[in-house]
């Protein structure tokens, strides 16, 4: 069998009447609109689903993203025990030096330098005086 | 309705209208089914509207059906089981033939469709469709190199399946026409 006479089967194959086509173009505009019409509603349905599970998972999500545990009324605090001690003059604080040396921080002027109070196991400091 | 949508209509109704016998007798020699040739052919012609848009209007539009019709043959016959959806009747049988007329033509028949699907896919759109290497491996996805290997094992397959079927032949009629 050559190529020649196999593209003659063919023409053959060809010439031999066909049973008759259903392959009307009225058949297949209808077939092409409904195909058309069924991937409108699949894509339509499809866009409507994710959608829908967009929100469902956001409306979800929101308060489960917040693990801060329900918020418990505080109880009023007790009046903290100060100590009248007088306040320890600080000497004023010298002018930044030029040069691009930095000069330590200053403390907050108004926070008021106390010492800690004497208790049972540790005495007050005492500063021993030089004779 | 548009205007722009009738002139499409139109178009495709014209394009369905000349090319249809055409496109099934392709799949038939494919398929060697009139039932899935015209399935197949369906297929091609509701996949062709649905792109009327996309395609170029330079002579691609066979092109892309031929595509369409050699992947949806491929397609199915890969497919475990097939969705036979008919939108028209059934199509009457043929005719019946002349047994002496259509003999030649019966044995290499027989053995076309015995021919396996990619190799006989190749030879219809080589030598009943006259593409060129390169058209035809474009719609098979494929290089020109294995185009070439399957259309020769294609007719190497043809000329051992009708050596075969002769022999049977011989075997069955001896020297002298007497039957055993």
């Amino acid at each position: 069998l050559t190529e020649a006479e196999l593209i003659a089967a063919f023409a053959e194959i060809r010439a031999q009447p066909a049973p008759p086509s259903g392959l009307t173009p009225q058949a297949m505009l209808g077939a092409g609109r409904s195909a058309r019409r069924r991937r409108r509603i699949v894509a339509l349905a499809g866009g409507t689903m994710v959608a829908a599970a967009t929100a469902v998972t956001v409306m979800i999500g929101l308060p489960a993203g917040s693990d801060t545990p329900p918020s418990v009324p505080i109880p009023p605090a007790e009046e903290p025990l100060v100590t009248p001690t007088p306040a320890i003059t600080r000497p004023p604080t010298p002018s930044p030096v030029e040069g691009g040396h930095t000069p330590p921080t200053p403390l907050d002027p108004t926070t008021p330098v106390t010492s800690a109070p004497p208790t049972p196991d540790r005495p007050a400091t005492s500063i021993p005086v030089s004779p | 309705l548009t205007y722009e949508s009738i002139d499409k209509d139109g178009e495709f109704s014209d394009y369905v209208a000349s090319s249809a016998d055409r496109v099934r007798f392709t799949a038939y020699l494919l398929c060697a089914d009139w039932h899935e040739a015209e399935d197949i052919a369906q297929a091609a012609f509701v996949k062709l509207y649905l792109a009327w848009d996309r395609i170029d209007r330079q002579g691609s539009i066979d092109a892309y059906v031929r595509k369409v019709v050699v992947r949806t043959y491929l397609n199915e016959r890969r497919r475990l089981w097939r969705k036979l959806e008919r939108l028209t009747g059934t199509p009457a049988e043929p005719p019946p033939q002349q047994p002496d007329a259509a003999e030649q033509r019966l044995v290499v028949w027989r053995a076309l469709i015995q021919v396996p699907q990619r190799q006989r896919a190749a030879l219809v759109l080589r030598y009943w469709e006259d593409l060129s290497l390169l058209d035809t491996a474009a719609i098979l996805g494929c290089s020109v190199g294995n185009v070439k290997s399957q259309c020769a094992r294609g007719l190497q397959t043809l000329r051992g399946l009708l050596e075969g079927q002769a022999d049977d032949h011989s075997a069955r009629v001896p020297e002298g026409g007497a039957r055993p």
